[in-house]
């Protein structure tokens, strides 16, 4: 589904990912751990495609087609998303407009008439369950004035309705409690299906009680230094990162 | 004129008064006066600097003096009555193709009476002027919404509003501006009576080589007053939004709270938006704020729209209808205020 080939990229001038190598399959898991500043956002927003960052090296194929070609709503629209780690408030836009023109932009992308109100608002209705959502957050604006848990499960809950192919969850356990967290983690175990994938990238090893990955990568100073199994993840929790960073500044 | 007599008896049934400041002055003489005099008292103290200098020539004459008393209308709603629903007042009509036109409006709402009032410039203006005078007893409660209905076009148009509050009355209004080559609001609130509230709010969007400009003096003369002003503009291509916001607190006029906010989003490098939010206060115990920004649409809203699948184009329409949309959501009327936010559309 996936395939990212020597990736490098770099904010003004400043070189964060330097060589990324991932291959990412239908019906797969993948999370992607590491330390503070290495990159793991940068890689979520580089193939989201937020212009800030400059792609300097590499190639990303998505479904046999080159990703980086295609502008953010193209990605969108073929099936990527992205779960923000700080998601954004949008003022004066209720969530119930944006999600109808979001759903509706990709159907008309995909060559789909547009959803009836009536049908969007069962759609709504029941993919808000998956989520635990309350539905009066829909009334109200792009996650203005909501908590830290509700913007996170407000994330699931438009992957829910946007059924992505690939979906990017950016840090979404940072800030959640225990409650807060299984909710979203449930959503996401439940969204999953053997068409679709799943890139989770997090910083602690207890979200991945919940979803359980196929691989784990380590990712430091812009490249995946090592890859394992969902042991490895138990592992880095024990021992913290030093001893395969040490491994790897040794070389 | 035939709008005029439907309007006219339609509000004889709901036992209150619409026609012509003529028919106005002959049935009710003394409130008509007592009205006539809210305009000759401004005049007298229209301080230096305040942007009503500018209101147009007509003006200063008596409005029963008017050359064309027809173009003058009056809405009357007497103690207690309760306009139910709302009085349309059209500023020019259809095939109005008058190089100039000017008109008056008398709003008067006595004691315990409320009104919803709608004033519509016609599509066909070149040039008009409008000046209205509003008298709100005590416990009134009012609520205009003002427009242009016309398509896109070249007409200037200038309103000049000027509110009497007595007592516990209640003052609401929305200007929204767009459609025509210059929009000027101007509204002044007494705010004369102790408990008196008023909430002023406007929203603009400046498209092509267009000037829209809002003047506001709310001016807290009693103690215990409050007010509210909330303006929102965003402007296009080469176009100026400009909102000049005065707050006066009179000597003596405590516990009065009085907060403004002016935000614009400027959508081109070559439009502009002029924000001069103006305090003045000679009373000790007072809450007061301001507040003015000018900038662009969001960036980050913009991507994350995008990352649902939006396109840029329909993301920036959303972003802008959403920024405009909060002012038309503090309406009365959700259908009305639902069909300006279309109006206002990118």
């Amino acid at each position: 589904m996936l395939e990212i080939k020597g990736l490098k990229a770099s904010v003004e001038g400043k070189e964060i990912l330097k060589g990324i190598d991932l291959k990412v399959e239908a019906g797969q898991v993948h999370a992607i751990m590491g330390p503070n500043g290495s990159g793991k956002s940068t890689l979520a927003s580089v193939l989201a495609g937020r212009d800030k960052f400059e792609v300097t090296g590499g190639s990303v194929m998505f479904e046999g087609r080159d990703l980086l070609a295609m502008s953010v709503e193209q990605r969108a629209c073929e099936g990527v998303f992205l779960g923000f780690q700080y998601p954004v408030e949008i003022p004066g836009v209720s969530m119930a407009n944006f999600m109808k023109l979001a759903v509706n932009q990709k159907r008309k992308y995909n060559g789909q008439e547009p959803l009836s109100a009536a049908a969007f608002l069962k759609m709504m209705r029941s993919k808000s369950e998956v989520v635990e959502i309350d539905a009066a957050l829909t009334s109200r604006s792009v996650n203005e004035g909501f908590s830290g848990g509700e913007k996170k499960r407000n994330e699931i809950f438009q992957m829910a309705m946007l059924e992505p192919k690939l979906s990017i969850l950016d840090e979404t356990d940072s800030g959640l409690d225990i409650d807060a967290l299984r909710v979203v983690a449930t959503g996401v175990t439940k969204l999953k299906r053997p068409d679709n994938a799943t890139i989770v990238i997090t910083h602690y090893q207890r979200l991945l009680d919940y979803i359980v990955p196929d691989f784990v990568h380590v990712l430091y100073k812009g490249r995946i230094i090592h890859t394992g199994t969902k042991e490895l993840a138990l592992e880095l929790e024990s021992r913290g990162y030093d001893w395969l960073i040490k491994d790897y500044d040794n070389e | 004129m035939s709008k005029m007599v439907r309007a006219a008896l339609a509000a004889e049934r709901r036992g209150l008064f619409v026609g012509s400041l003529a028919s106005f002055a002959e049935r009710y003489p003394e409130v008509a006066a007592r009205t006539g005099s809210i305009v000759a008292a401004e005049l007298a103290k229209s301080v230096k600097g305040d942007k009503f200098k500018s209101i147009p020539a007509f003006y200063n004459r008596e409005w029963c003096e008017c050359p064309d008393k027809e173009r003058g209308l009056a809405v009357y709603v007497p103690e207690g009555v309760s306009a139910g629903e709302k009085i349309t007042i059209h500023v020019g009509g259809v095939g109005t193709r008058a190089d100039k036109y000017n008109c008056r409006n008398v709003i008067v709402v006595e004691e315990c009476a409320s009104a919803f009032i709608e004033v519509r410039y016609a599509g066909g203006l070149c040039e008009c002027g409008r000046l209205a005078e509003v008298w709100l007893g005590r416990g009134a409660s009012l609520e205009t919404v003002t427009f242009f209905e016309g398509e896109e076009s070249e007409a200037v148009i200038e309103g000049t509003t000027i509110v009497r509050c007595d007592e516990d009355a209640d003052y609401r209004s929305t200007v929204a501006a767009s459609g025509v080559k210059s929009f000027t609001d101007n509204t002044k609130v007494i705010l004369a009576g102790r408990g008196a509230r008023a909430t002023v709010n406007g929203a603009a969007v400046g498209r092509g080589d267009c000037k829209i400009e809002c003047n506001t003096i709310i001016e807290h003369a009693s103690a215990d007053t409050s007010s509210r002003q909330l303006f929102r503009a965003v402007a296009g291509d080469s176009s100026l939004v400009r909102f000049c916001g005065r707050i006066y607190v009179a000597p003596g006029a405590d516990r009065i709270e009085a907060y403004q906010q002016n935000n614009n989003v400027l959508l081109s490098d070559r439009a502009r938006a002029v924000a001069e939010p103006r305090l003045e206060i000679y009373a000790d115990d007072v809450k007061c704020s301001h507040g003015s920004t000018v900038g662009q649409l969001s960036e980050e809203a913009l991507f994350y729209m995008r990352q649902r699948g939006i396109s840029e184009d329909e993301a920036r329409k959303l972003l802008v209808d959403g920024f405009i949309g909060e002012v038309f959501g503090m309406m009365g009327d959700a259908v009305l205020a639902g069909r300006l936010a279309d109006r206002m559309r990118l």
